[in-house]
């Protein structure tokens, strides 16, 4: 906000600036240049009006001393006063001092320089004084018959005085009084040609009050020096009694130097002035004129101020127009700001109003689509943002609430979302694990092997048997590792993970009860078969045939109840992978007629005949446990005896080629549907038939026997149906020495005796 | 050695071990019996048996036990004495310890009928 406030400023007064420099910058210029030609134009005017000035008072001057020493010379020359005459002489003198105002003594010296007759204006002096020493008689007397104009001095009334003498020469020829100058006229010999010298004193303060009064422009007024620089004479008296030696002013050293050029300098007074010097022909003075510069150039201050007053009137305008102007463009562009602000507080509904039918109008209309459009987009994201919220909860919940831990992993494979049952697998909390690498954390193995799941290929990855070391024990894991395609999603892969650890360990507990079961139903087993075939043996003779037939069904039921826990237990050694074989050389031909033997009383009760045929007579030899083998036959034979109506046919056929012995139990009964036929080797297959066939068989007994033949690296199987009977049939390999030496176990069975007996070997 | 007569049966179930003692006295074995480990050793300081018949699940010492105590200790004089593991335990770890301890033989009591007994113990003698 303050931004925009700031440029708003900046606009105004640039506008402003603009204006003023446009409409002033070319009347400074004007009126500059005006005012310079003028001030040269006044100065010169001022130069020329001042030399006129000086001529004027100069010639004054010297008109004056002209006059004066014109007169005395004509005196001078008068026959009466050059010879002393009396009383011509002092008639002459006395009309002489009458005659002229100025005048206010008049002497004549003889030539020694003593006074001979003196006048002043009240009349003849009788007082005569030797004015021999003085300075007039001498320079009248030693200046080759010049006239001599003394300095000016004062009187007591402050009245200035000069003294003018003039010789009185011998030779009184006629006079040109157009020379003034006697010497001009070279009648002057020497001092000897001099009969006496009139002294004049005469008071000149009309002479200096002509002079002084003169006046040029605003303070100028001309003053007079003699020529060594004295001062003479000045308008101020105060500065005429102070200052005497005036040769270090420019305008008097100009004098000095014989020049009479006018001058722009510093005045006597210390002012800037404009000064002429002028030489005064019959005293060697000089009048010196000066104007300050101000009254010089007073002329053009009217102009001056008129120029301000149209500059003034200017800026005045241009600060007019310029608000105007900033009126006409800024206040829709503080409109569009506002409307900007607006829009940024999320106010889209503003709309900005300008009229003006330009650009700005555009800019407002476009602005205000802008706004429209914002909005709509707000509107969608909002919604669904509210949708994505409900969706992320509810996924959150899901993914919280499941058992199967759940880790979200980005490319690098660090996680970025873990639930607690997957944290809980490594023992820490969830928020300790985001950011870290995973394959850091979990130290799966698999089969022994260091295990880390592929992340670069898409796809759904699935991996069971997975271990992951906790303490000195393992987790048993199965992991799903969904790897996600993740240019447009920072999660790279996404990995559940199901725990069957606990389900394991309730399999090793059934496991486990299953043995220890089996032992506690061992045990009275024993007893009951021990006591039967005790009653069996020993106590028949005082039986009954109803005795002994009803002791031959215990014996059964006790026989085939050891059965079915011995099959519970191979089942369960099958599952914990405990099932173990010891591989002996045995001869097939002969067992497979011992188990024929052993079914032959069982095959006769259901008048069911039972044979066994070979390919091969004599020994054929394979590498088998013989129990095992034996479980195997008693379980095909059993079946096949069970399965197959009284009256029926149970064959063994032994064939047996170069390397393999091929066993095949085949009945005549009703065979084994086709539907069943997938399932009859399985492990699930055994529950159906269990519950379907009651006491007639569990069905364990064919998923054991295809464990055993497997082990012994045979086929166990069933023909195809082929509508009469059925035929299972196993396979396993011939005995090879060079194979099988190695497999025989140094655990020696020892046949014939049912049951698991192991004897120790002597070493 | 001409036969394995004397005989020593130690089973802790009555009905078991009356059962055994009875075929084997029928069979002219000269039988004695012991129902747990101390009667065992006991009995040994004065019968010295050419077979010993051992059940495993005992009070007190284990079959198991047992039979490690006879063929670690000379004392008992049945280093080289016949032993038969006769037991219900049919599981690999049990079956293995035993001839690991020193049993010549091992059967499972169910899937022996108690006629079967001399034949197991005439099949001891090499």
């Amino acid at each position: 906000m303050h931004h925009i406030k700031m440029v708003r400023l900046k606009i105004s007064s640039k506008v402003l600036l603009y204006f003023l420099v446009i409409s002033l910058l070319p009347l400074f210029v004007v009126t500059t240049l005006l005012v310079n030609s003028a001030k040269s134009q006044l100065l010169q005017a001022a130069k020329t009006k001042q030399q006129i000035i000086a001529n004027k008072t100069a010639e004054s001057v010297d008109n004056f001393l002209s006059d004066k020493i014109n007169l005395l010379v004509f005196q001078s020359r008068d026959y009466s006063i050059g010879r002393f005459i009396e009383p011509d002489s002092s008639h002459n003198l006395g009309v002489l001092i009458n005659q002229d105002a100025d005048l206010e003594k008049v002497s004549l010296l003889d030539p020694k320089g003593m006074e001979k007759i003196v006048f002043n204006k009240h009349g003849r002096v009788n007082t005569l004084t030797d004015l021999s020493e003085s300075d007039a008689y001498n320079a009248a007397m030693f200046l080759k018959g010049r006239e001599y104009v003394s300095s000016v001095s004062y009187n007591e009334a402050g009245d200035p005085l000069i003294t003018i003498a003039v010789p009185m020469l011998a030779n009184n020829l006629g006079q040109n009084l157009d020379n003034l100058s006697l010497a001009n006229l070279g009648q002057y010999k020497g001092p000897e040609d001099i009969k006496g010298i009139i002294l004049a004193n005469y008071n000149i303060s009309d002479l200096w009050q002509s002079v002084l009064s003169t006046k040029i422009g605003e303070g100028g007024y001309a003053y007079v020096v003699d020529g060594l620089g004295n001062l003479v004479a000045h308008p101020n008296k105060k500065f005429l009694n102070s200052h005497q030696k005036l040769s270090n002013v420019e305008a008097v050293k100009e004098f000095i130097n014989g020049r009479e050029e006018t001058l722009q300098t510093v005045s006597e007074v210390g002012l800037d002035v404009i000064s002429t010097p002028h030489k005064l022909d019959h005293s060697g003075w000089a009048v010196i004129v000066e104007e300050p510069v101000t009254s010089v150039y007073a002329g053009i201050n009217s102009f001056i101020k008129l120029s301000g007053i149209i500059i003034i009137s200017a800026a005045f305008l241009s600060i007019l127009t310029s608000l105007l102007f900033r009126n006409q463009l800024l206040v829709p562009i503080r409109k569009l700001t506002f409307g900007a602000k607006k829009l940024g507080s999320g106010d889209f509904d503003h709309k900005i109003n300008i009229t003006s039918n330009d650009e700005l109008k555009e800019l407002a209309d476009t602005f205000n689509n802008m706004g429209l459009n914002i909005k709509q987009l707000v509107t969608n994201l909002e919604y669904k943002n509210v949708h994505l919220n409900i969706e992320q909860i509810k996924l959150n919940n899901i993914i919280s609430s499941v058992s199967d831990g759940i880790i979200a992993l980005d490319a690098r494979g660090e996680i970025i979302s873990i639930n607690p049952p997957a944290a809980k697998l490594i023992g820490k909390p969830p928020n300790e694990l985001h950011g870290k690498i995973m394959s850091d954390l979990y130290p799966w193995e698999h089969e022994n092997k260091h295990f880390a799941p592929e992340l670069k290929i898409p796809g759904i990855y699935h991996y069971s048997d997975l271990t992951l070391p906790r303490g000195n024990d393992y987790l048993y894991l199965d992991i799903m590792v969904s790897v996600i395609d993740h240019t447009h999603s920072e999660v790279a892969a996404i990995i559940t993970i199901h725990d069957l650890t606990q389900a394991r360990e309730l399999d090793f507990m059934k496991l486990d009860f299953v043995a220890i079961a089996a032992h506690e139903l061992r045990t009275p087993l024993t007893v009951i078969q021990g006591y039967l075939s005790l009653l069996n043996t020993d106590g028949i003779k005082q039986l009954t045939i109803y005795n002994i037939e009803n002791l031959q069904k215990a014996i059964s039921g006790a026989t085939q109840l050891r059965n079915l826990i011995n099959k519970l237990l191979s089942i369960a050694r099958i599952e914990r992978g405990e099932m173990e074989i010891n591989i002996n050389k045995i001869d097939l031909n002969k067992l497979v007629k011992d188990i024929v033997g052993q079914h032959a009383t069982a095959a006769a009760q259901k008048e069911q005949r039972i044979m066994s045929h070979s390919n091969r007579e004599g020994h054929v030899y394979v590498p088998a446990d013989i129990s095992s083998i034996s479980e195997v036959l008693n379980n095909l034979i059993g079946n096949a005896l069970k399965f197959t109506d009284a009256g029926g046919d149970v064959k063994i056929n032994l064939t047996i080629s170069n390397d393999m012995a091929r066993v095949e139990v085949v009945d005549n009964g009703p065979g084994v549907p086709t539907e069943l036929r997938g399932r009859l080797f399985t492990k699930f297959y055994r529950a159906e038939r269990s519950l379907i066939a009651g006491s007639r068989g569990t069905g364990l007994g064919l998923y054991i026997s295809k464990t055993i033949i497997e082990l012994h690296n045979g086929k166990i199987g069933i023909e195809p149906f082929t509508g009469k009977g059925s035929t299972f049939y196993f396979t396993l390999p011939i005995y090879n020495p060079d194979k099988h030496a190695k497999l025989i176990s140094n655990k020696k069975e020892t046949g014939g005796i049912r049951g698991w007996f192991k004897k120790r070997t002597t070493s | 050695m001409a036969g394995l007569k004397n005989v020593l049966l130690v089973e802790d179930d009555p009905m078991i071990l009356e059962m055994y003692r009875v075929i084997l006295v029928d069979r002219q074995y000269k039988v004695e019996t012991a129902t747990r480990s101390d009667e065992v050793f006991a009995k040994l300081e004065t019968f010295h048996p050419d077979c010993i018949l051992l059940d495993v699940m005992l009070p007190g010492m284990s079959g198991l036990e047992i039979l490690k105590e006879l063929r670690a200790n000379p004392k008992h004089g049945c280093q080289k004495t016949k032993i038969v593991i006769l037991s219900n335990l049919a599981q690999q770890s049990v079956t293995d310890s035993a001839i690991e301890n020193g049993a010549d033989g091992y059967v499972i009591k169910s899937d022996i009928l108690p006629k079967d007994l001399p034949t197991i113990i005439d099949s001891l003698v090499e």
